[in-house]
């Protein structure tokens, strides 16, 4: 198996197998671009990702090598949260800091899959909360004056139970 | 679940209190007055046979259990219409919950009541019954939500612990999901109980419907047992729910304004916001101005559903909808609009608005809908795809469809009473038809030869429900045409006889529901037999108890067009 080398912001380097890593589309399109043999011992620096997180981006690939691509069409993408796979949500049944790095490193690595699933655990972390709920769960301030406080609620407060 | 004692119990409860002590409120038990509204029905507008029409009153079969003319019944029942080609994709599965009401019905009682107990007599197949809501004077309060479930071939009276509202109400909705059922379900009859407000001029009344019902089948409650529920009950009070403390929030003070959102570009915050469902946007929007501005982004609005909350869509919803809706091309207001709660002039103004690129509509059962809205459908919607609507030559149509529409792939008449054979013979243009529904159209039941006009080869389900005409002769001449029939409904399709159901279970090799009820020839040894042999197919066959004391088969009427 060819590898690659991937090296995090804090300077780790991970081996990686190159079929694995393609499933970044920006790894992949890097290495089209420059042409890298894949007998080439080359190490690509990835500045936006830290060994932590690369090393679980790795972990979460090396576990779904196999899966079949995703449909391109966005529209008719499934929308519902509650099909994560048990496999997935264990494996993100991390700190919040480190599932919104997750996020990150998804978006910044063009990791469809990875960006899907964690999209959806933050989306699971919303539902059925309060706005001062949400407020609270993510350290989010509150920067309405009390007029659009209450313009807002009165827009927004009709799909409430009664 | 609430059990027959309970009911007995606060009954006796109630009697004793009523002679004692003349100013409690008045406890009432009433029945359905009226039936206001209803998602479907299988029974037709010309008959009362199985129309949402049969809940009034007191229950007719109830405690004989099967399948009865003289109940409700819905239109479906299982899977199987969501495995057809024609099965409809909700346009905003975010908004999905564990319990999805699949039809309604709206029924109104004569006396207002602070509801205490909602009984509902299932006299076949019970078990979908999801959601009990009550109408107060301007909007609609849940009284019970639970999971719909298989209880078994048994008739019930199901009375779930309901929420005590301080909210008088004489009309009650009830909500279905009828996914876990093997048959249809029917539904004999409703009964409110609740306390009159203390105002009203109290009418004495020291007749119990449920103890009539109750006392038949159930053994008297004992002595101390009742006591405790008397005990238990607390019925002398009007609960009123606690005011919900609105805590003040807390300012927090350090750390970014978007907390741990705040690294995500605002692509990627809407990615995770197109993941959610209605309320969770609205509830986003009040987080803050970011929040806000994010949450209302008309990305996430291309494709709307309101029907899960058709409770609480009111004109002015669709005003703070429309200004989000910039590039909306889906949208399902199924269900809305009942009681005045959506005005005419508001739903113009929202197509004017945001229809404009619109492909799908859906507006089952809303009460809005009328020339004004249909003539602004027709001038705005300019891209729409598809569209229902009430036809009375329904030949023509059918005509139509065959000369124009070769690709045809799902058709449904079901009770289109004027289509004739003549406009069923002009779909043989349509190769690629894959489900005909043609179930109760009367007109074209006089004999089954158009039959052999219909292209087959792709065919997957055929309802001819009702259609007398169709006999052996019509079904063998479809039969090696048709070899990806998966469903075939013969629901009184009286002439068929088992020879001709042993060649389709044999032959069609993808078969998995076939319906021969009120197939007079069809014994139900052979059914028994035919489920044994072909263990993966679906044989349905309704049932009615043989103890009944009027004879079920005769009041299997189709009604006739004279």
């Amino acid at each position: 198996m060819p590898n690659i080398k991937l090296q995090s912001s804090d300077n780790e380097v991970f081996a990686v197998d190159i079929e694995i890593a393609k499933c970044s589309v920006t790894i992949k399109t890097m290495l089209e671009d420059l042409g890298v043999d894949d007998e080439e011992e080359e190490v690509v620096p990835l500045p936006n990702v830290n060994s932590a997180i690369l090393k679980k981006v790795i972990q979460w690939a090396t576990y779904h090598k196999d899966d079949p691509p995703l449909p391109e069409d966005d529209e008719n993408k499934e929308k519902r949260t509650d099909d994560i796979s048990s496999w997935d949500a264990d494996f993100l049944k991390v700190d919040q800091g480190t599932l919104f790095e997750l996020i990150l490193a998804a978006n910044y690595l063009d990791i469809k899959g990875l960006l899907d699933v964690t999209c959806k655990t933050v989306a699971n972390m919303i539902k059925g909360k309060t706005p001062d709920e949400i407020r609270k769960t993510f350290n989010i301030k509150n920067d309405f004056t009390a007029a659009e406080e209450d313009q807002v609620r009165k827009e927004n407060e009709w799909c409430e139970e009664k | 679940m609430q059990s027959a004692s309970d009911v007995i119990s606060s009954l006796f409860w109630f009697k004793d209190d009523a002679e004692k002590e003349e100013q409690e409120p008045q406890i009432i038990e009433q029945f359905v007055q009226n039936v206001e509204d209803f998602s479907s029905q299988y029974g037709s507008e010309i008959s009362v046979s199985y129309t949402a029409f049969n809940l009034r009153g007191p229950p007719s079969n109830f405690p004989d259990y099967g399948d009865y003319p003289q109940a409700f019944v819905m239109r479906t029942y299982g899977t199987w219409w969501d495995e057809a080609p024609s099965a409809q994709k909700d346009y905003m599965p975010q908004n999905s919950t564990p319990i999805a009401s699949q039809d309604y019905v709206e029924v109104s009682f004569e006396r207002t009541v602070y509801p205490m107990e909602v009984s509902v007599f299932e006299t076949y197949n019970p078990g979908a019954l999801v959601r009990i809501w009550a109408r107060g004077p301007t909007s609609w309060l849940l009284l019970w939500e639970g999971e719909p479930e298989y209880v078994g071939d048994t008739p019930r009276i199901f009375s779930p612990p309901i929420r005590q509202i301080n909210v008088p109400t004489r009309i009650l909705r009830l909500e279905f999901n009828h996914r876990l059922l093997p048959y249809y379900t029917e539904l004999d009859a409703v009964l409110l109980k609740g306390k009159e407000p203390s105002n009203l001029i109290r009418i004495k009344n020291n007749f119990s419907y449920s103890s009539l019902f109750f006392k038949k089948t159930q053994p008297a409650v004992e002595k101390g047992q009742l006591l405790n529920k008397i005990m238990a009950s607390n019925l002398h009070e009007t609960f009123i729910p606690p005011l919900s403390t609105a805590l003040k929030s807390k300012q927090i003070d350090t750390g970014p304004p978007l907390g741990d959102f705040d690294r995500l570009p605002d692509e990627t915050i809407l990615c995770v916001m197109k993941y959610l469902d209605m309320q969770s946007l609205c509830r986003c929007a009040q987080v803050n101005r970011h929040f806000n501005r994010l949450a209302s982004d008309a990305i996430l609005y291309r494709s709307i559903d309101l029907r899960p909350y058709w409770h609480c869509v009111q004109s002015q919803v669709l005003m703070t909808l429309s200004m989000r809706c910039k590039f909306l091309q889906k949208l399902d207001l199924s269900w809305c609009g009942s009681h005045c709660m959506i005005q005419c002039n508001y739903i113009v103004n929202f197509l004017r608005d945001s229809g404009v690129e619109l492909t799908h509509l859906r507006l089952n059962c809303c009460k809005f809908v009328d020339n004004t809205v249909l003539r602004t459908i027709v001038e705005t919607c300019a891209f729409l795809q598809g569209s229902c609507k009430m036809i009375s030559a329904m030949d023509e149509v059918a005509i139509e469809l065959g000369a124009n529409c070769p690709q045809l792939i799902s058709v449904d008449f079901w009770k289109s009473y004027s289509l004739t054979p003549s406009g069923i013979r002009a779909l043989g243009n349509c190769r690629h038809l894959q489900e005909l529904d043609v179930g109760w159209c009367l007109q074209a039941g006089g004999s089954g030869e158009w039959l052999a006009w219909l292209s087959g080869g792709e065919l997957r389900k055929l309802f001819l429900g009702a259609l007398r005409g169709v006999c052996d002769r019509d079904l063998r001449a479809l039969l090696p045409r048709a070899p990806r029939l998966a469903q075939l409904d013969l629901l009184g399709v009286r002439a068929v006889t088992p020879d001709i159901c042993d060649a389709i279970l044999a032959e069609c090799r993808e078969l998995r529901l076939l319906d021969v009820s009120f197939c007079d020839q069809i014994h139900e040894s052979q059914v028994l037999e035919w489920r044994e042999q072909y263990p993966h197919i679906s044989i349905k066959r309704s049932f009615q108890s043989a103890n009944l004391n009027t004879a079920p088969n005769s009041l299997f009427l189709a009604p006739s067009l004279e």
